[in-house]
């Protein structure tokens, strides 16, 4: 008598023994198997090279779904690949701000370099070029592209872009030892100094490239806020003390962290922490700074989370081009287990925990916190409608937390400085402690810049951290929270830098991901250029969204080409109102700023590009 | 139950249960809101966004399909901003949608088409040109996809996901480039595809076997109970002229829960009424006057005629009837009670075994509140399809399923499968038993002995395949009572397949019992077993609503009313008794199961016919 277990036949024959093994390894990680499915199917692709249906359905079988199941997920994410690519997939970013920071300029050098177009592969085989509108967390050192699994940065000029063609077509991949990654200009920006004493806490080691061993973070005082919780708070107190210290969660929504953790019922049974590293807002970067340099602080901070919450499982859901990001965390926890820090009796206590890193694979709807719980139960990643909320029912349907990244961060220094450290820090202490903001756009010195919250103007950060627009050109306007809030134009930059600030603005602050739009940029072609990103985007659940982002990219591309009318453009205002508030995430709404805020700061930009008197075509800002 | 709240919608007080969605609230006070995801049976999701309605002090318009009323709730459906954004979801819905109506199935009984006409703005704004797609996409031999015609409401898919449970109907691609479909290469292969037709608010989702066979306001509605097995699902049966054209689910919701199965919805549609009895196509075949053969062929005869034939070769020697278990009672009590009295030698029984050793104790919506499922050897999924449904309603619920099998159609949702051969079920259900006893057994069955200890109601069900097996119906009872399925609220027995197999053991008497076959009959009237059987060599006798067989043995063929076009009650197999109604057309020729067998018994008595 035999206890059955699907006994895949089909597989065999397309999947090596080790492939096989190492998806069976996958099911057998988490609670339920189907979160293995995204996982398999990548390491499935990993081996074959694309996810013809046969494949798809011997991955089906091993993770124990239906075929369709399987390919529900391998045409959603961009990552998947239905057709077999060239040996290296080079995708350039030509999203805002990388599009006019030389991304155009980049993927047209490419093709001349290669001698193919975007969507083509090179006759040998050797290189697949694609136009991508997905960012991918390197706008601070745009233009770039993602070469196989890493970025190549700062491709600045032509000897740059020539010099990664030749890499290319010798069959190699550009990347400085010890990482995937590879920045042509790694010390262009001379570090910051500002006008008041601040001493860092998320990022303390600026510039610094690679990850804080678990040696050097305990010899700068780490792991000290999770042994005091463990030995001297019970879960309460540490919940208590972050409600106390107004931490507001960073990754946008600016929610209260400790009274996201009350919620958690008390009551026994499995309860996850989701640490939200699905960072693919244009114009957000920290998350994989904090990941990449400070693995041990996030690490630290998801140990006093979980002990808080009575979470024994923590799962870290990276964005799938993060590959680096994601080696490093994962590096850091086997160093941390290792240690006795995580795992089995952390710290010597009797608290036992798990953290599991788990790579998306190229959706932007997976940094909405229920999409991504879906995406992490191997289903399609489309937001939940609430109730019930994820605290009451989330991950497996069990109560579960999710912070970002860089939320999680500040949990270590506040059980051990104490909530009143926190609180004071920047001048609302409502909205207060340390904040990383992402500079990137038209500025001299585009990067990270933790600072206290509130404590500059746009203007101020734009000065003192940015060293000023490049160039020397005119703002028209900074898009604060990636290209998801309103564009804060040129009149209202001596805003401060606080939740309360830029809404007086006119704005939200969101993830504080500042995109500096200088004055040459045409606002027509910024605005399609995003919403061909919410269009791309979209999940497709709901109707406004779904139909609208497409239509009014659509309009917006007919404007552009300067086949558009006036009325168009009343139009597009009466869409995005249908659109606005009308759907279950926040996408939909993002999805209008762009067109919207344009329309109302530079709306003669707009008649002007209805009248067929476009502006002078000044998109690509860098030589 | 809940406590309920007073909520307030458009001005009227109502007082709903708590955790009642606003949607369903509005309804019970007669105030329709639109919808186009939303569907009672399905969960809450939010996708299409028709229904957003004004709650005071909420900020933003919320989806009445996923908001539960709340204590002092007021509610505004009809406002400005309300009607404004089901005028824009409706504009977003049609920008793609290809308004083919004339040329739709769904055409005039369509969701879209409604909403559009009482909600709609009437014009569009849209100047680019539409999403275009192949039309008429086949998916399976059963249904057809229009990706064009899709609205993307998701009940499809949901309804693979959450009610099935099979995945065999997905969302693919992302965006507005989102479709409905299957893994390239493979079909849409479910049991329940044609549920997802049902579902569907447009005509995305389309069966072939009714494809422009008719519009909705051609056909004549029915209400009668399934002919495919013997869960008894509700069905409307849809005929225009008289030929039925298609059968879909009438909610019962102690019994199919509104679903049905394809064997039911596709496979036991009658065939049309035929006159081309030597066609090779069967569906040309079936009767519509009675036959008998004459100088080598069959010929059209009288109805007395025929039956007084039908009796004479009926009182030869070594004669038989085999009897269907799709009967009507009526006609199972008339059997039982007058067959026999007139055909005294005859071995009468039916076609398949009718009586359970074991009949079924409980109800079939009680499976839904048990906690544990012990299955031997049943496999609902293929036999009795519905009741899986039922099954998986329980394990949503967080019930343990244990199957004992050769075959189980549910194993992705059992927590242990023990897969044994036939022979060696009452091996594996004694080594159960000694398990949950507490004795020494494979780690396996120990470990589904575990899953089956836990508290609240239990079911067992027991194959038809092994009810001739003495040794495991004994032992499934034993199960039953050691787990307490036997008990309140448990479900336990061997539920037979037949449509009408309970009906025939509770009503036909002896006869129910007998194999009709075994004494190796040279004549044999098959009456209402579709296929027909025969007697190769020796001389048939057919009553049948399928088709004339082409067997030279075949002497009398006698019209029968399909059960979808008969009156009379069906038995299910919990012992629910539940009314066919009769279409309306049929020719007088074409009698009802009831009819033809009392003007067989009558003519047998008197060599004429008399109306029963």
């Amino acid at each position: 008598m035999i206890d059955s277990v699907p006994q895949p036949a089909a597989g065999e024959a397309l999947l090596s023994a080790a492939c096989r093994e190492a998806i069976l390894a996958e099911r057998a990680r988490y609670p339920h198997p189907r979160s293995a499915l995204l996982p398999a199917l990548k390491l499935a692709q990993a081996e074959v090279g694309y996810l013809p249906p046969a494949v798809v359905a011997a991955v089906a079988e091993f993770v124990g779904v239906s075929g369709a199941q399987a390919q529900e997920l391998t045409t959603f994410y961009s990552m998947l690949h239905r057709a077999p690519t060239g040996k290296k997939l080079v995708q350039v970013c030509t999203q805002v701000p990388c599009g006019y920071m030389g991304g155009d300029r980049l993927l047209a050098r490419l093709e001349k370099a290669l001698g193919i177009k975007a969507g083509e592969t090179t006759a040998d085989g050797a290189v697949t070029l694609e136009r991508t509108v997905e960012c991918m967390g390197a706008c601070h050192r745009a233009p770039m592209c993602r070469v196989g699994d890493g970025f190549v940065e700062n491709l600045r000029t032509e000897a740059d872009v020539a010099g990664l063609a030749t890499t290319l077509r010798a069959g190699s991949v550009p990347a400085t030892p010890g990482t995937r990654n590879h920045d042509c200009h790694p010390d262009v920006a001379p570090p910051s100094k500002l006008p008041f004493a601040y001493e860092r806490v998320l990022l303390p080691h600026q510039g610094r490239r690679t990850r804080v061993s678990l040696a050097e973070y305990r010899a700068e005082g780490g792991y000290q806020g999770l042994d005091r919780a463990l030995k001297q708070l019970t879960p309460a107190q540490v919940i208590d003390e972050v409600k106390q210290s107004n931490l507001r969660g960073r990754g946008g929504a600016a929610f209260s962290t400790g009274m996201k953790w009350g919620f958690v019922p008390k009551t026994p049974g499995p309860k996850y922490l989701v640490v939200n590293a699905d960072e693919s807002e244009p114009g957000t970067f920290k998350d994989r700074e904090l990941m990449e340099v400070e693995a041990h602080l996030l690490l630290e901070g998801i140990a006093i989370a979980s002990y808080a919450i009575g979470c024994r499982e923590a799962f870290v859901y990276i964005r799938g081009e993060y590959v680096e990001a994601g080696e490093r965390l994962r590096d850091a926890i086997a160093e941390a287990k290792a240690a006795g820090v995580l795992g089995r009796g952390v710290l010597g206590s009797s608290f036992d925990l798990e953290v599991h890193v788990f790579l998306g694979a190229g959706a932007y709807i997976c940094g909405e916190e229920t999409a991504l719980l879906e995406s992490l139960e191997g289903r399609r990643p489309m937001p939940r409608s609430r109730p019930p909320f994820p605290a009451v029912a989330g991950l497996y349907g069990k109560p579960t937390v999710v912070n970002n990244v860089e939320t999680i961060a500040n949990v270590p220094h506040i059980i051990k400085r104490g909530a009143a450290w926190f609180r004071a820090l920047g001048p609302n202490e409502k909205s207060a402690g340390p904040k990383i903001y992402c500079l990137s756009g038209a500025v001299n010195r585009p990067g990270n810049y933790e600072l206290p919250l509130g404590s500059m103007t746009f203007r101020e950060l734009i000065e003192h951290c940015g060293g000023g627009v490049s160039g020397g050109r005119g703002i028209k306007g900074v898009l604060p929270a990636g290209i998801s809030a309103p564009i804060v134009p040129a009149s209202k930059l001596d805003a401060k830098l606080d939740y309360e600030g830029v809404q007086a603005a006119g704005s939200m602050l969101g993830s504080a991901s500042l995109i500096v739009v200088p004055n040459d940029v045409d606002m027509v072609r910024a605005a399609t250029r995003m919403l061909e990103f919410f269009r791309h985007e979209s999940c497709g659940k709901c109707t406004p969204c779904r139909e609208g982002t497409a239509w009014l990219h659509e309009i917006l591309k007919r404007i552009e080409s300067g086949s558009g009318n006036t009325a168009d453009l009343d139009l597009l205002l009466s869409l995005s109102k249908g659109i606005t508030g009308k759907v279950l995430c926040a996408l939909g709404d993002f999805a209008t700023s762009p067109v919207t805020a344009a329309l109302q700061h530079f709306r003669d930009e707009f008649v002007a590009a209805c009248s067929g008197r476009g502006a002078a075509d000044n998109w690509s800002l860098r030589p | 139950m809940s406590a309920p709240v007073v909520v307030k919608i458009d001005g009227r007080e109502l007082s709903v249960p708590t955790g009642t969605l606003l949607v369903e609230a509005a309804k019970q006070a007669g105030i329709e809101i639109p919808v186009f995801c939303h569907h009672e049976k399905l969960k809450p999701v939010g996708a299409c966004r028709m229904c957003v309605v004004e709650v005071e002090r909420v900020p933003r318009l919320q989806t009445a399909c996923t908001t539960p009323v709340a204590k002092d709730m007021v509610v505004h459906t009809d406002t400005k901003a309300v009607l404004e954004a089901r005028e824009a979801v409706l504009e977003m819905l049609l920008v793609n949608h290809p308004l083919d109506c004339p040329i739709c199935d769904k055409g005039g009984e369509c969701p879209l088409q409604d909403n559009t006409f009482r909600h709609g703005a009437g014009v569009s704004r849209r100047t680019e040109p539409k999403r275009a797609n192949a039309k008429a996409l086949p998916l399976s031999e059963l249904i057809v996809l229009d990706r064009e015609r899709c609205i993307l409401c998701y009940r499809c898919t949901r309804f693979h996901d959450e009610i099935a449970g099979d995945g065999a109907l997905v969302a693919l691609e992302r965006g507005g480039t989102s479709e409905i479909g299957v893994l390239p290469g493979t079909t849409y292969d479910s049991p329940f595809s044609g549920n997802t037709v049902e579902l569907c608010p447009v005509g995305a989702l389309t069966s072939r076997q009714y494809r422009f066979r008719a519009r909705p306001w051609e056909l004549e509605t029915t209400p009668s109970v399934c002919c495919g097995c013997s869960v008894g699902c509700n069905v409307r049966v849809d005929a225009r002229h008289g030929s039925v054209l298609r059968v879909m689910g009438r909610t019962n919701d102690a019994i199919d829960d509104g679903w049905l199965c394809d064997r039911g919805r596709y496979a036991s549609l009658p065939l049309p009424l035929g006159a081309e009895f030597a066609s090779p196509d069967p569906a040309a075949r079936r009767p519509r006057w009675p036959l008998q053969r004459i100088d080598g062929q069959l010929q059209r005869v009288p109805f007395d005629r025929a039956l007084v034939r039908a009796a004479e070769l009926l009182r030869r020697p070594k004669a038989a009837v085999a009897l269907s278990p799709s009967l009507t009672n009526e006609a199972m009590q008339l059997a039982g009670r007058e067959l026999r009295a007139v055909f005294a030698n005859a071995a009468i029984g039916f076609a398949e075994s009718v009586v359970s050793p074991w009949p079924v104790l409980g109800r079939i919506r009680d499976l839904a509140a048990c906690r544990r499922v012990l299955d031997l050897g049943c496999d609902p999924w293929h036999e009795l399809p519905v009741l899986a449904l039922w099954l998986r309603k329980a394990i949503a619920a967080g019930a343990a399923l244990v199957a004992i099998g050769p075959r189980n159609g549910l194993a992705r949702d059992s927590k242990h499968w023990l897969k044994v051969a036939p022979a060696a079920m009452a091996d594996a259900a004694a080594e159960l038993l000694r398990a949950l006893e507490g004795k020494d057994a494979a780690p396996a069955v120990k470990a589904a002995a575990a899953s089956l200890r836990a508290d609240g109601p239990a079911a067992v069900l027991l194959g038809a395949s092994f009810v001739h097996d003495a040794r495991l119906t004994a032992l499934a009872r034993q199960l039953a009572k050691a787990l307490g399925a036997d008990g309140p609220g448990g479900f336990a027995g061997a539920p037979m397949r037949g449509a009408n197999a309970r009906g025939a053991a509770e009503l036909a008497g002896t006869i129910a019992a007998t194999d009709p076959l075994a004494g190796r009959p040279e004549v044999l009237l098959s009456f209402g077993c579709e296929p027909a059987l025969l007697v190769p060599g020796g001389s048939s006798i057919v009553a049948t609503s399928g088709a004339v067989p082409m067997d030279p043995c075949v002497e009398v063929v006698l019209p029968l009313a399909h059960p979808y076009e008969a009156d009379g009650h069906f038995t299910n197999l919990e012992g629910t008794v539940q009314r066919l109604e009769r279409t309306q057309r049929r020719p007088a020729d074409v009698s009802t199961d009831c009819d033809l067998l009392s003007a067989l018994i009558a003519a047998a008595r008197s060599g004429q016919r008399v109306h029963a």
